[in-house]
């Protein structure tokens, strides 16, 4: 398998990668600034005296690669995330070298920089897979011993800062480097180990992820499917019976013609279900793109207008309190019309005569609050986590209105989910049920910025 | 005279309740079982009318066939009443205003037809 292949940096994707790229460039700007300033507090505030022009010098050169990274990752787009992935391993490198340098520069073994090798140690056990950390953290303690016995050799010049020829000190020399050796190896193991159980753990959620979802698709192909075989039988049964009732009513008698008409009626409850299955098949995979802004003050009304005859023939009172501030949401026209007759047809259902529904829309701040209220039959303790189940109908309901598909609640709270809303259900048996529905409130007007958000 | 109409459907169950109401409604009714065989019904037995499925063989049947009616100068005035049951099966759903350029056909029923919205619908679209 391919080290550098994307599949081993599960926490990675290449926009993720190269905002890591851009925030490594910042770092480096800050370490040369922080550095530069250092030396200034050294030389006038200390007087401490070390060759602050090749200090500088290298610093300089540091900002100029520095800055070749930038123009590279502004000018050149696209890179695949393999080439990323190994110019961030030559980015580490290559301040590994300059860090020796600079370490070489402000008095080797005496000077305690040598602890920001650490920095790369982590960062690389943390992005890279495999050996790398290793090998990098191997090349820390290369470079850094290197350095400290080139100058205890005296092949490389020592530039002192406490005058007491530590760099000469044999047994000094030993402590730094086994507790120097230990420290960065200890801090690879640490992250590495870590690194390793949170990879394994996210690709596994990854690759269940991604079954999930395909299950999923499957369940709504079989939906749709199943659907179309379902409703194909039905449609000739209905027609077949239609035809009759149409052309030979008066050739039968009543109660002929009685069981005919009820035939009818239950080919078209089926053909109800099927729909309602379809409807859930297909808010699960009803696309983004063909949303829009909603304004719900100005929905709910025509929404009503729509129910309000069948709310007069049952003379049902409808009492309506919307929201005076402006309430938009981002969707489907259709999916909040779906939603409110739903749950509007089941009030009016549920609702004995002479009885109210509320419809109240409330402003959260940043959510939108809608909520239909009955003075129903209401729902009983035990069956309310139940009614968003598919084809779940409570006992009683049953007991009040003997045909319904039980399918209606779920689409609603697919469709609300859909949108990142959330429903809940209040009832009480005999007084009556409040559904109330959340959404993410939209809080401005322009399309595009919305589209924007998402 | 007695007004021909053609049903293009592969469900003959469906195709022979149909004819029942149209036939007692005055209609003399023949029938293809594919688009292949409703085209070539067409050009022989010139039908003064044409209910068409949109769903046979592929999911889009329906719409082609009524495309090579419309393409064909001898029937590009055929009336064509197309039966779906598409809105639920493609996730479409039709407006005739809206879609009237994209589909050549001159009413959308959604099945199952009731027998007077059928009468109603073949009548207006013969002009009667």
């Amino acid at each position: 398998m391919n080290r550098f292949s994307i599949e081993n940096f599960p926490f990675l994707n290449i926009s993720l990668l190269l905002s890591r790229v851009s925030w490594s460039i910042t770092l480096r700007w800050l370490a040369v600034s922080g550095y530069f300033l250092a030396t200034l507090v050294t030389k006038y505030g200390f007087d401490l005296q070390l060759p602050y022009k090749e200090i500088w010098l290298i610093l300089g050169l540091l900002a100029v690669i520095n800055g070749i990274y930038l123009l590279i990752s502004k000018i050149f787009k696209g890179f695949s995330f393999r080439v990323e992935i190994v110019s961030l391993q030559f980015h580490i490198i290559i301040d590994l070298i300059f860090l020796t340098a600079l370490i070489h520069y402000s008095g080797g073994v005496e000077n305690p920089i040598y602890l920001f090798y650490a920095f790369h140690v982590v960062l690389s056990s943390i992005i890279f897979p495999g050996r790398a950390p290793i090998v990098i953290t191997t090349l820390v303690v290369i470079l850094f011993s290197s350095l400290i016995y080139l100058e205890y050799k005296g092949i490389l010049y020592h530039y002192c800062i406490f005058s007491t020829d530590l760099h000469y000190n044999q047994l000094f020399i030993y402590i730094v480097l086994v507790v120097f050796t230990i420290t960065v190896y200890m801090t690879m193991y640490i992250c590495m180990s870590f690194m390793y159980i949170f990879r394994e753990v996210k690709i596994q959620i990854d690759r269940q992820n991604l079954q999930l979802i395909e299950a999923d698709k499957q369940k709504s192909q079989f939906y749709r499917f199943t659907s179309h075989e379902l409703k194909s039988p039905v449609i000739a049964i209905k027609s077949s019976v239609d035809g009759v009732i149409k052309n030979f009513s008066d050739q039968l008698d009543d109660r002929a013609n009685d069981l005919l008409k009820r035939a009818s009626k239950r080919s078209d409850q089926m053909l109800e279900i099927i729909r309602e299955l379809l409807e859930l098949s297909k808010n699960r995979s009803r696309a983004v793109r063909d949303r829009e802004i909603i304004e719900i003050n100005q929905l709910i009304p025509e929404l009503i207008e729509q129910q309000e005859v069948q709310a007069e023939e049952k003379t049902i009172n409808l009492e309506v309190d919307l929201s005076e501030e402006e309430l938009l949401v981002y969707g489907h026209p259709d999916s909040f019309k779906e939603i409110f007759q739903n749950l509007f047809s089941n009030a009016l259902r549920y609702t004995k005569e002479n009885g109210i529904i509320k419809i109240v829309t409330r402003d959260l701040g940043d959510k939108i609050e809608i909520s239909i209220k009955d003075t129903g039959i209401g729902i009983t303790e035990d069956d309310i986590p139940k009614v968003f189940d598919e084809f779940f109908r409570s006992e009683n309901a049953k007991k009040e209105v003997k045909i319904g598909t039980g399918l209606g609640l779920s689409i609603v709270k697919q469709i609300v989910e859909n949108y990142g809303g959330k429903i809940k259900v209040q009832s009480t048996l005999g007084e009556g049920t409040r559904f109330c529905i959340i959404f993410p409130k939209q809080k401005n007007k322009n399309i595009d910025i919305a589209k924007g958000l998402k | 005279m007695q007004k021909k109409i053609l049903i293009i459907d592969d469900d003959i169950d469906l195709v022979e309740a149909m004819r029942l109401t149209l036939e007692n409604a005055g209609f003399e009714v023949i029938d293809a079982q594919d688009g292949q065989k409703g085209l070539e019904k067409i050009e022989k037995e010139k039908p003064d009318l044409v209910l068409l499925d949109v769903m046979m063989e592929t999911q889009d049947e329906g719409f082609h066939i009524a495309y090579q009616i419309r393409n064909n100068e001898e029937t590009a005035d055929l009336p064509i009443i197309m039966l779906t049951a598409v809105g639920a099966e493609t996730g479409f759903s039709f407006d005739k205003e809206k879609d009237e350029d994209f589909l050549p056909v001159n009413e959308f029923i959604e099945k199952p037809v009731n027998p007077d919205t059928l009468i109603e619908y073949v009548k207006k679209s013969l002009g009667q």
